[in-house]
């Protein structure tokens, strides 16, 4: 178990000792933050507007559902941005140890590859789950100014959790697969957008076929949390797709041992 | 501490090393030489239990490399051709990652730390960044984390490459000073450190042993004769012609000759010393002699005889 | 001494720098700038002495700084060079992005600017914007704009623009507004914007026409619309003085002249006609003008009469039978776009054109004719108040129907419309439907300007693709599936050649693979088996209710499969889509499908589908398929659907037979084979042929009584009476006149049949050909059958009877009438016309019922309890059964009226009662500075606190420690604040505020050298920089516009201050080079 801790919080601490950390944080909160600014304020605007001709007009209000438009349409406008950052923070984890060779230490000392592999993916866990947070201020804004159900925000980020382990379990892959960081971005870039993208191609597949594009795509799970039910069914998808990518890793790594 | 027996390591249809079988005793420092790309890196990878061997077989402490490969890698310090160092830590944290990950807990850590770098003399600089070191510091930081856990077999792989010769000087002193109570395997292809620092030699070239055991064993094993270099005045070719006639010469080559003088190496046959009647035949010819030494067999000697050998045959 | 040079030679090229572009930028208030610049140079010079060396340096800086500005201009002017003669290429086949090149040289020869508003419904239209900017491209004077009413209500307001998608044209006073947005009509548009000669249309005065006051009878409104189009009107136009009509004229209007013209009036509206001109003349009833001769030789014939329309299409606005009414039009290019639109003539005259009457050369149209129910009326005493107030068709007198109202009649040269009517015209009618486009098309075709140009239009080149399914497929697995892992087989080959991988090492690793794969995919299947469904919403939104999971249960256990299929997009009815996903979560028996109604015209035509939103569920199951149909999108129709899909336990519906019921098989227009089929569809086995005397059958799920010709005896009415008490279920559809023999059993439910057949003079039903004796129903009872029908159709009665609520409620039912006619009907005790003695149809109050009369009821009652214990009674009555009839049925809401009946006949007591969720109401309202509060925090505050954090630690560790990276900060921030200075500076001097110029120049000079210091880690800057950073910070008040970045500015510099005083040491230790 200790040595599980000494490459977390040797990750941990090259995370947060490199600007890389910072710069991805502060871009990624600005982006998320200007969207979150911009979709209130449509809605505060439809609000208004309503507001108005119903007085006018003494019709009844539509439902206006400060979550259905505001919480759910911020998480579905939100989980393309992380498809393009967490490419970005598992870039460096294996390529950069096998560029500087420091690979070598640690297949050479009295550490299973598998701690290792762990190690380094919940430090990353760990930094994009402390990112995923720091959104969380926009909701307590939601909470100031109207009064959101907190029920699909925690479903969502909860999602956004089980979604953020599978993008960074194949971003560790593509890590492992190459030494240079910028092949690594793009493959993981590749894989991502793949699965993101299937369930389009689904519909001129076969029945049978489109049946398993649909399920293996990533949007299809993410709708039921960012509505606000958790669906054991989506939470197997991702775990099993995580352990497949980790697993992959590993002999990915071990093979190191085959080759040279 | 160490025996290797027939290990041999290919890749798809390249083989790397073949038949390779030596033994080193604990405490004693064992210089490896071989030319670039002979096997030295990956026989020492799969000592390390990084490569996982083909063929053959080898023990650390007793433990065998593959089936045990844990309790060899708590064993063992090493140090790969590059030093494998982060460089965005501080030389502190490094060590401190390095030693817990080679299984150094508690108490003892922060006096471990402390102590491999007072060896290595890095001591000044643990808050530094290693990125901010010269060259010459991150070689110490690469043997320090090969020390830190105070392995008993220590594996350095061309330890001093880069340095300049005052920092090869004090590097040699530290593996010197490791002798003892540490098992070293120290692998270089500069031939003056292996005859100062190891007590023992094996030489590998194209994935096979050419040769092994003590400078000296070496020698007299390979020593086909005894020579002597001597510079004589005189027309070249009579004087040639002389020193081939005596016997118990078996053969003679002209180091440079001129119409007057001329140097020549003489190998006799081994046991027989033909200093005396060679002096004798100079004089009596009326040649001037103006230096006669007996020339030993140098390691360089040794590696080139026995790595061209191999090519030729 | 040698080294204080160059900071001086600095100092020098800043001033010059400083004055010299302020003195560039405006010349006349600069000249603070020159002294500047001569200071600096002068510095420049003396330092210059001090040094020698310095001047090899200039030349270096110097050739730098020219360099740089050289490029910069070249840079600049190719640019402008380029946008000047730009050279646009249109590859697409059509030339489909280039405009005609009428219309592009139109644009080229533009003499003035033209403006273009185009408000568009939500802002945007692709297409008009791509057309408007290639107009721009094409000519420099044509700009355009794209405007959003909504966004933008003044600037509509403000340009009198009153629909969406309209475009405004502009140039100078001109405008012109055009709804076709095609290039063409811009053109046009453009054309009359720009064109000097302005269109005149003169009102002939003199002879009490009418004038173009705002008054009712004024014709304000026409003359407003007409100077929109950019016609100007001129009402000055007195044709016995002017002796001819004015060159300009481009259309003379005689609006209804009272007295009539004289004969040399009459020669010169021959002289203007026979020299091309053309005249609108609206002549009303009983009124000479004069222009009988003149019109006769173009062919017109004026009728000295009135209009009478007994149509009753007037009534529905309130007008009576001396207002005509016009629905069906010549077809002329005036009365092009009038098809379906109603005009109406107050006191209209015939107009008519006969060919051989004009001659050759004249072509003459009747324009606006009435329907055959109006005709001439010759008697115009009736119009004088005295004669009698009826009217009647008098054969051989009056002319019948239809009758024209207005002609249209094209000249060699001249045009000519004629009215029979002008008040259409005036301001009260005009806004009438189709009245006021009736007077515009006419004057714009009277003015028809030749100069009209017709363009071809353009569309994309019709190249669709079609794939068939197969192909589809085939496709999908070349691209997404074969061709990928080919260069995957192809790489893996290359590498494993390489010697890299031998070839178990591959199969060992590919093993692996498929392993963890097989692993992960049985997991999925684990998961997807059996798992279970949180709702984490307050108002459960997406938790089906617990009697929709009981009935899936049961589909289950049943083995049904349900297939619903909703006529509707993607994009519409979310909440309901969410729905039937939950359901195809509950159980894998539930499937649905979106189906677009635009895309699949097909399946709307076989499930004859009227309404967006319907949907259509099937329950499937040993070998038999039922169908429901369900109009709302809630969860307790699906349910519902659903359970009655189940339970149809092939409900029976029985006809009696015996009292000369119609029958059921007859497929002509009287029999009732739609109305079987239809009961069909609702899943009932219909048999006809019930014989009463032996009883009604248990397994009856519905009794009907079609049309019945004769009495029920005594018996049958016991047996009826006898079912219904024990909770039967019955529809009777009784015609009038015929006798029943039921009205004690219904009267013992307090049903009140009449004895009289309903007469509606609403009119309503003209518009479909059906006379009085077809009452016509619009509004309907507060009941579910009739709420289910949508709003506004209406349903036909052929000859039907009252049935009405009794008054006294025996047997407590809860009794409600379905459908109630219009009041101007009543219930006709009389019988006489029914049974074909004919007579005259008068309502007299002691006898006749006062409309509106009800036609139909609907009982619900508790049963005998001694009979049965469960079930409720259900009797729906029609006063009468050929609205059912094939003829009938399927007009408008007939066909739904019986089947609502029926299925609420049948329905269940157990109907589930489910609430439906919607999302709760909970809007959010930021006022004034909250929405930058939400900005600053979310957008500005977090980001950067952040980003900030980062940068001290890359300072922290990026230095040997971290008072160099607190150094390197300073020199940083004094630096830029020094250029900041300097540049705020020649803004200054060049707005000859030389005092605020000055200090800014020195206080850039102070930073700088500060900069320059702590560079060197001067101990004498150290003092000097804790200064400049104080009044750095103080001053950013004056000098910075934006108070938010002076509040970040003198923030950066009171740190600044306070880092100096953290690292005061590095200064104390003198100069420690760096």
């Amino acid at each position: 178990m200790g040595n599980f801790l000494a490459v977390y919080s040797k990750e941990m601490r090259s995370y947060f000792v490199s600007p890389v950390a910072y710069v991805i944080a502060g871009v990624f909160l600005f982006l998320s933050g200007y969207l979150f600014r911009s979709i209130l304020m449509q809605f505060n605007m439809i609000c208004l507007q309503l507001g108005q001709r119903a007085q006018q007009m003494g019709g009844g209000m539509p439902a206006l559902n400060l979550n259905e438009m505001v919480v759910t349409q911020f998480f579905a406008v939100m989980d393309f941005i992380w498809l393009l950052i967490v490419p970005m923070l598992t870039m460096r984890l294996y390529a950069e140890e096998k560029k500087t060779g420091t690979i070598e230490l640690l297949m050479t000392s009295p550490i299973s590859s598998v701690q290792v592999l762990l190690g380094k993916f919940f430090a990353c866990f760990s930094l994009y789950a402390i990112i995923v947070s720091l959104t969380m201020v926009y909701f307590l804004i939601l909470e100031a100014y109207g009064s959101p159900d907190w029920g699909p925000i925690f479903s969502g980020y909860l999602g956004y959790l089980f979604l953020g382990a599978t993008f960074i379990s194949v971003g560790i892959l593509a890590s492992a697969l190459t030494e240079n960081q910028i092949v690594a971005v793009l493959l993981s870039f590749g894989i991502l957008l793949m699965f993101w993208l299937i369930d389009w191609s689904a519909s001129f597949a076969g029945p049978t076929a489109a049946k398993i594009l649909q399920y293996v795509s990533f949007i299809e799970h993410l709708e039921d949390f960012q509505r606000g039910v958790i669906d054991s069914r989506d939470v197997v998808f991702y775990l099993s797709f995580t352990f497949f990518c980790l697993f992959l890793t590993t002999r990915v790594i071990e093979s190191r041992r085959w080759r040279r | 501490m160490i025996e290797v027996n027939e290990l041999s390591k290919s890749y798809g249809e390249v083989v790397a090393v073949e038949g390779v079988s030596f033994a080193v005793g604990k405490g004693t420092i064992l210089g490896f030489l071989g030319p670039n790309g002979a096997g030295k890196t990956t026989t020492m990878r799969m000592l390390t239990c990084y490569l996982p061997p083909s063929g053959g077989q080898a023990t650390v402490a007793g433990f065998d490399v593959v089936e045990e490969s844990m309790e060899v890698r708590k064993r063992i310090g090493y140090l790969p051709e590059t030093p494998p160092l982060y460089l965005d830590m501080t030389v502190r944290a490094y060590l401190r990652f390095v030693a817990r990950i080679k299984g150094v807990t508690g108490p003892q850590l922060n006096g471990r730390i402390d102590d491999t770098m007072e060896k290595t003399g890095i001591a000044h600089h643990q808050n530094t960044v290693i990125s901010h070191l010269s060259k010459g510091y991150k070689q110490r930081v690469g043997l320090a984390q090969a020390l830190v856990h105070s392995p008993d077999v220590l594996i350095l792989d061309e330890p001093t490459v880069g340095l300049d010769p005052k920092q090869i000087i004090e590097i040699r002193e530290v593996i010197k000073g490791l002798a003892g109570d540490h098992t070293v395997i120290l692998s270089t292809h500069i031939l003056p450190e292996v005859s100062m620092t190891c007590e023992k030699i094996v030489i590998i070239n194209g994935g096979r042993i050419a040769g092994e055991g003590t400078p000296e064993s070496l020698i007299a094993q390979l020593k086909e004769g005894e020579v002597l270099r001597a510079s004589i005045g005189g027309p070249g070719q009579e004087v040639l012609s002389m020193i081939r006639a005596m016997d118990g010469v078996i053969d003679v080559a002209v180091e440079s000759g001129g119409e007057e003088d001329g140097v020549f190496i003489i190998t006799s046959t081994p046991g027989t010393d033909v200093r005396d009647s060679l002096a004798r035949q100079i004089v009596d010819g009326g040649y001037a002699l103006r230096e006669l030494r007996g020339l030993d067999m140098t390691l360089e000697d040794i590696f080139l005889r026995l790595t061209t050998e191999e090519v030729k045959a | 001494m040698k080294d204080y040079a160059i900071p001086i030679s600095l100092v020098g090229a800043a001033l010059i720098i400083v004055g010299g572009l302020a003195y560039l930028i405006s010349p006349d208030t600069g000249s603070t700038g020159l002294v500047n610049a001569a200071v600096g140079l002068l510095l420049v010079v003396s330092a210059g002495f001090i040094n020698a060396d310095l001047f090899r340096q200039y030349g270096r800086w110097l050739n730098a700084f020219w360099g740089g500005i050289m490029v910069f201009g070249i840079v600049a002017m190719i640019n402008f060079l380029s946008n000047r003669y730009a050279e646009r290429l249109d590859l697409t086949e059509g030339q489909l992005h280039s405009l005609s090149d009428l219309t592009i040289e139109t644009l080229q020869n533009l003499d003035r600017d033209v403006e273009a508003l185009a408000f568009i419904d939500g802002g945007e239209n692709a297409d008009l914007e791509l057309l408007l900017a290639e107009f721009s491209n094409r000519g420099s004077r044509f700009s355009f704009e794209m405007i959003d009413p909504d966004r933008d209500p003044v600037r509509t307001e403000e340009n009198g623009i009153r629909r969406y998608n309209t475009l405004l044209i502009k140039s100078g006073d001109k405008e012109q507004q055009i709804t076709e947005l095609e290039e063409r009509e811009i053109t046009n548009a453009l054309l009359k914007v720009t064109r000097e000669r302005q269109d005149k249309v003169y009102l002939s005065v003199g002879h009490g026409e009418r004038d173009p006051s705002n008054g009712p009878a004024g014709l304000g409104m026409l003359k407003e619309r007409l100077q929109e189009v950019d016609y100007a009107i001129d009402d000055s136009l007195f044709l016995a003085r002017a002796e001819r009509v004015p060159r300009d004229c481009a259309v003379l209007v005689i609006a209804g002249p009272r007295t009539p013209f004289l004969p040399t009036e009459v020669a010169a509206l021959r002289a203007y006609l026979r020299e091309g001109g053309s005249v609108l003349a609206l002549l009303d009833p009983l009124s000479e003008s004069g222009l009988e001769g003149l019109l006769s030789e173009w062919g017109v014939s004026l009728g000295d009469d009135f209009v009478i329309d007994t149509s009753g299409i007037g009534s529905l606005f309130g007008l009576d039978f001396t207002t005509p009414v016009s629905v069906s039009y010549g077809d002329h290019p005036i009365t092009r776009k009038h098809r379906g639109v109603m005009t109406f003539y107050q006191l209209g005259r015939s107009v008519g054109f006969s060919s051989d009457a004009a001659g050759p050369g004249f072509q003459g149209e009747a324009l606006a004719l009435t329907s055959e129910a109006g005709w001439a009326e010759k008697d115009l005493r009736v119009l004088q108040g005295d004669g009698d107030s009826t009217v009647k068709l008098d054969e051989g007198v009056d002319t019948p129907g239809p009758i024209s109202l207005a002609v249209a009649v094209e000249g060699e040269s001249g045009r000519l419309v004629v009215f029979g009517d002008s008040d259409f015209a005036t301001n009260q009618y005009f806004d009438y439907q189709g009245n006021g486009d009736l007077a515009l098309n006419a004057l714009s075709w009277l003015a028809e300007d030749e100069s009209l140009i017709s363009i071809r239009p353009r569309q994309a080149g019709y190249n669709p693709i079609a794939l068939t399914d197969s192909q589809g497929e085939w496709i999908f697995w070349i691209s997404v599936v074969l061709y990928p892992l080919s260069i995957a087989f192809v790489g893996l080959l290359v590498v494993s050649r390489k010697g890299r991988w031998s070839v178990t090492e591959l199969a060992g690793a590919g093993l692996g693979i498929v392993l963890s794969l097989g692993i992960a995919a049985l997991l999925n299947f684990l998961g997807d088996r059996y798992n279970f469904r949180h709702d984490m919403t307050a108002d459960a939104l997406f938790t089906l209710s617990d009697d929709s999971k009981r009935l899936m249960r049961t589909v289950e256990e049943e083995g049904q499969f349900v297939e619903v299929k909703t006529f509707m997009s993607e994009m519409e009815g979310m909440r309901f889509q969410d729905l039937m996903k939950e359901y195809n979560h509950q159980s894998d028996h539930f499937e649905y499908e979106l189906v677009d109604p635009q895309k699949n015209a097909l399946q709307v035509e076989q499930n004859n589908i009227r309404e967006r939103g319907t949907s259509i569920v099937e329950v499937r199951g040993d070998g038999q398929v039922r169908s429901e149909r369900i109009m709302q999108m809630s969860e307790e129709a699906l349910s519902n659907a659903i359970l009655k899909a189940l339970r149809a336990r092939d409900m029976k519906a029985y006809f009696t037979t015996g009292h000369g019921e119609a029958e059921l098989d007859q497929v002509d227009g009287k029999g009732y084979s739609l109305l079987k089929g239809r009961l069909r569809e609702l899943n009932f086995e219909v048999l006809g042929g019930l014989e009463l005397k032996d009883g009604v059958p248990d397994d009856a799920s519905l009794l009907v009584v079609l049309a019945p010709k004769e009495r029920f005896s005594a018996a049958d009415a016991e047996v009826l009476e006898l079912y219904l008490d024990g909770g039967g279920r019955a529809l009777f559809l009784l015609d009038p006149g015929a006798p029943t023999g039921l009205e004690a059993l219904l009267d013992a439910y307090s049903i009140e049949l009449g004895q009289d057949f309903v007469v509606d003079l609403s009119g309503l039903g003209q518009l479909f050909g059906a006379d009085v004796s077809v009452p016509v129903v619009i509004n309907y009872g507060d009941h579910p059958i009739s709420e289910r029908l949508s709003s506004g159709t209406m349903s036909f009665f052929p000859l039907a009877r009252s049935v009405r609520p009794a008054s006294h409620r025996l047997k407590s039912p809860q009794i409600a009438a379905l459908a109630l006619t219009h009041q101007s009907s009543w219930g006709e005790r009389d019988l006489s016309p029914v049974t074909g003695e004919g007579g005259q149809v008068e309502f007299d109050p002691e006898v006749d019922l006062r409309g509106p009369v009800s036609l139909a009821v609907a009982v619900q009652a508790e049963p005998d309890t001694s009979l049965t214990s469960e079930g409720q009674v259900r009797i729906v009555v029609f006063g009468d059964a050929d609205f059912a009839s094939n003829e009938y049925f399927s007009q408008q809401a007939n066909g739904a009226l019986v089947a609502n009946s029926v299925e609420w006949l049948t329905e269940d007591e157990d109907r589930l009662q489910i609430a439906d969720r919607r999302p709760a109401h909970n809007p959010i309202n930021l006022i004034g500075n909250q929405g930058s509060v939400v900005l600053w925090v979310s957008v500005f505050v977090l980001p950067f606190a952040v980003a900030l954090s980062g940068l001290v630690m890359v300072l922290k560790r990026g230095y040997q420690n971290y008072k160099d990276g607190f150094i390197a900060w300073l020199i940083y921030s004094f630096a830029s604040n020094a250029v900041f200075l300097m540049i705020s500076a020649t803004v200054a001097l060049s707005e000859a505020k030389g005092l605020e110029g000055q200090v800014n120049l020195i206080m850039g000079l102070l930073s700088g050298a500060v900069a320059y210091g702590l560079h060197r880690r001067a101990a004498w800057a150290w003092l000097p920089s804790i200064t400049v950073a104080l009044l750095s910070a103080l001053g950013s008040f004056w000098v910075i516009p934006n108070e938010t970045i002076q509040l970040l500015y003198a923030a950066a510099f009171i740190t600044n201050v306070a880092l100096l005083v953290w690292i005061r040491r590095v200064f104390e230790v003198g100069r420690e080079t760096a």
